[in-house]
């Protein structure tokens, strides 16, 4: 659809490669180790990488103290599901690091967080639109703005204008 | 002459709300040619403006302070997250309490008055019959949030947008009648992030020119643009948190209602760089002025014909006009000759 | 713009290191705006045959508007400015002054504040230091000097930071590993250079060595406009042309002919003066304009940029 096409809050994300200006580089993925950062991981020598894998963001105490742990001059590569990379660059953000030490590998397609706009509830790993708001019931169109504090992309509902108006359900992209 | 603040009216039920002839007169048409177009249409803010215009004075105060007010007191109590400052903002807050109450003061001493002696502070609305005491830069000696305690005192939505790495970040906000943005979901958002949705102005790097100039305004130099778009009744909350309340007003204008039914909603935006915190205050005030006060003036009425029959489709679709703009086009064609 | 400028009365003027003389601003009515650190002022010199105009850094604690101080470094290669204001600026004297703009804040995020100053550079470091205390942050403040020439406020930085300050004179053969001082940072440490261009060339250079992330990197790059050769320039819309001096910048030369264009900094930061060029080409010589658009030849910023060859057309 041409018209979400022009969204520019929705990130771009390009396939990592060496951060060519980092003396250290961690890589952090969600469960099983993506096979491309996987080749980058191997490619580095033992002394100037690290390795943290986490089912979810919940384990951020480890994660935490690898940030700190490493020296300024360092890379982070995230791997794994949309919401889990950005929940990461947030944590790494805080900690101090910085955008362009941060890099993202393309997540799997077509799951996202949504953000409702009406009752501001977070549902994790959407795959069609319109989705069902698990707080409110409202039949929900998935925009594609996106909120890198949230990790999320809006939700809004679809058939306020015409309640006859209930498309049939889209995979997400 | 100025319009005296008269008795609250509703933007929301029975939509109560009314302009009279002053301010039908000083309403800001937005539209400077026939055909709509995207611009970086900045300009300095210098006051004072015309005597009695809606640029006279820093913060335009009119005779629907008071509705506004009630209306932003019924947002907040159903949604108290329409409000909120993450807490690096505190000092951004207290700058444009300082800037807000100044300028009040100053420029309509009938209603506000302020006393500083030294950090220490009073402060009187007459308007909404408040007198606080409190320490300047002390957020612990105001009854709200900084935020919040401004914001339910000044006619407008209210973003503060923290400055750093040469972009402008929307990290503090009191938003209660927006045109259809969240300021919940938009949050800590970039500059060129919130305006996401917008299309067209993108591509043409409109953005991106203006976040330049914006963050290189000075303190004291405020600027100023119009925006604008279409709304059903006199409603001033058109959030995305409460469209399933007001969608369906989309679908229910029919030829005879437009006159009363559709309202033309203009925006003077005024950024303003905050003097402490560096932080630049982005001020939205929303004025509303139904299709029947409209026409009364014939060369608005002409214009606004031209300016929606030529409205590029992307817009009419981004601004939510689809369902009446066929309607609204058709009706404003009597009011011009050239058809 | 000139239209913002105000005047302030010249309260007090103390020399406070061999080459440098602080100068207290106080206002002629009304109060003066409050302001941020690492905000600068623009200084008027009412000079003859046209005034100097010359940013200079706020160095007093931000939280006290009562007065302004900034402080002047006598330049050797003085094209007029600093000299007039040793020489000709006394006690009680009004000067004009624009309203204070910031191109050089603190990061607050930051984990920690590494502040390096190169002698008189230590100025717009004296008005983060007041904010950096009552805010709790984590910094360090290592500063170079040259007794004999500068080393300004060191007694006074003595007495407030403590630990946090590090002195090194080069007049007594003092040197700041800045290399050894770089690589023992950790992550979320943020650097700041305020001093000669070769200072900030070490760091910036070195900090690239380090492998330091760019954007933790900051510098106050704008510096008076260098001279260069005569041109002259016609203005294509009032069709006056105009001869710009070897020592004169073209927006002085513009302002001297009654063509005021907006500005903040005077030294290619700010972007508030971009011209439009018609004919001619240019010399870049600011940090506003991105590659691409000084590839394009189109446009320049007359407050630092000049024409490479004898002649430019304007759109003014």
């Amino acid at each position: 659809m041409s018209a979400m096409a022009m969204i520019k809050s929705r990130p771009i994300y390009a396939q990592p490669r060496r951060d060519e200006r980092a003396k250290m580089h961690l890589f952090v993925h969600q469960g099983t180790i993506d096979a491309r950062l996987d080749a980058l991981y191997q490619a580095l020598a033992e002394s100037e990488r690290a390795l943290c894998c986490l089912a979810s963001t919940e384990e951020r105490s480890l994660l935490e103290s690898e940030l700190a742990r490493l020296p300024l001059a360092s890379a982070l590569y995230v791997a794994g599901e949309e919401a889990f990379l950005w929940d990461v660059r947030n944590l790494a953000r805080q900690q101090g690091w910085v955008d362009e030490q941060i890099h993202l590998a393309p997540p799997l397609q077509g799951q996202r967080r949504v953000f409702c706009t009406h009752c501001y509830s977070l549902m994790e790993g959407v795959r069609f639109s319109p989705v069902i708001c698990t707080g409110c019931a409202r039949p929900l169109l998935v925009r594609d703005h996106f909120s890198r504090l949230h990790g999320a992309y809006v939700g809004v509902q679809i058939n306020v204008e015409d309640p006859a108006d209930l498309p049939e359900e889209e995979p997400l992209t | 002459m100025r319009i005296a603040p008269k008795a609250i009216q509703t933007f929301r039920d029975d939509f109560t709300y009314s302009n009279s002839p002053g301010a039908i007169a000083r309403f800001p048409f937005p539209f400077p040619e026939d055909e709509y177009r995207y611009s970086v249409n900045i300009e300095p803010h210098l006051t004072p403006g015309p005597e009695g215009s809606v640029y006279e004075h820093l913060f335009d105060i009119d005779e629907h302070y008071l509705s506004e007010m009630a209306e932003r007191n019924l947002v907040l109590q159903e949604n108290p997250k329409r409000c909120l400052a993450m807490p690096h903002m505190d000092l951004a807050c207290w700058d444009m309490i300082e800037r807000v109450m100044v300028a009040f003061a100053t420029d309509y001493p009938e209603y506000f008055a302020l006393t500083r002696e030294g950090n220490h502070w009073i402060w009187e609305n007459k308007l909404l019959n408040q007198r606080d005491e409190f320490t300047f830069g002390d957020s612990s000696t105001l009854p709200l949030p900084p935020m919040e305690y401004i914001g339910r005192q000044v006619q407008g939505d209210f973003a503060l947008l923290d400055q750093r790495e040469g972009d402008l970040f929307m990290d503090a906000g009191i938003v209660t009648c927006p045109a259809d943005w969240s300021l919940a979901f938009d949050a800590g958002m970039s500059f060129s992030e919130w305006h996401g949705p917008v299309p067209l102005a993108h591509e043409m790097g409109v953005f991106d020119r203006a976040l330049k100039y914006l963050v290189a305004i000075p303190v004291g130099r405020p600027v100023r643009r119009l925006n604008w778009t279409l709304t059903i009744n006199a409603r001033m909350d058109t959030s995305p948190e409460t469209y399933p309340a007001w969608g369906m007003d989309r679908a229910s204008v029919t030829p005879d209602n437009v006159g009363e039914k559709v309202y033309l909603r203009v925006e003077l935006q005024v950024l303003d760089r905050m003097p402490r915190s560096n932080a630049l205050m982005f001020s939205i005030r929303t004025y509303l002025i139904s299709m029947q006060d409209l026409v009364t003036r014939p060369d608005w009425a002409k214009r606004l014909h031209r300016v929606m029959k030529t409205l590029p489709p992307e817009l009419v679709e981004y601004k939510g006009l689809s369902r009446f703009h066929p309607t609204l086009v058709q009706w404003l064609a009597q009011f011009d000759p050239a058809n | 713009m000139s239209h913002s400028m105000f005047e302030v009365r010249v309260a007090a003027i103390e020399e406070v290191a061999p080459m440098i003389r602080e100068f207290c601003f106080e206002p002629v009515q009304g109060s003066l705006p409050s302001f941020s650190p690492g905000s600068h002022i623009l200084v008027e010199m009412p000079a003859r045959p046209r005034p100097y105009r010359n940013a200079y850094s706020l160095l007093s604690d931000p939280r006290d508007a009562r007065h302004y101080r900034i402080a002047v470094r006598l330049q050797e290669r003085s094209r007029g400015g600093s000299r007039f204001m040793h020489e000709q600026v006394q006690c009680g004297d009004n000067l004009r002054i624009s309203a204070p703009a910031n191109l050089f804040a603190p990061y607050w995020p930051a984990k920690k504040h590494l502040l390096i100053a190169g002698g008189v550079g230590i100025t717009p470091f004296l008005s983060f230091l007041p904010e950096f205390v009552r805010r709790q942050q984590n910094f360090e403040l290592h500063y170079l000097f040259r007794s004999q020439q500068t080393g300004a406020y060191r007694d006074s930085l003595r007495q407030g930071l403590g630990q946090a300050l590090h002195l090194y004179d080069s007049s007594q053969g003092q040197r700041c590993d800045l290399h050894a001082l770089l690589a023992r940072q950790s992550p979320g440490t943020h650097v700041y250079i305020c001093g000669p261009q070769s200072l900030i060339d070490t760091v910036t250079f070195l900090a690239q060595e380090l492998g330091w992330p760019r954007s933790c990197v900051h510098f106050e790059t704008f510096t008076a406009a260098q001279p260069g050769q005569a041109f002259s320039v016609e203005l294509a819309r009032s069709g006056q042309t105009l001869a710009v001096e070897p020592e004169e910048s073209l927006l002085e030369a513009l302002e001297g002919a009654g063509v005021d264009l907006p500005n903040l900094c005077r030294g290619g930061v700010c972007g508030q003066c971009v011209t439009r060029v018609l004919e001619g080409a240019v010399e870049h010589r600011d940090a506003f304009l991105s590659a691409e658009e000084k590839s394009r030849q189109d446009c320049i910023m007359p407050c630092v940029s000049r024409a490479q060859g004898h002649h430019l057309k304007l759109d003014l």
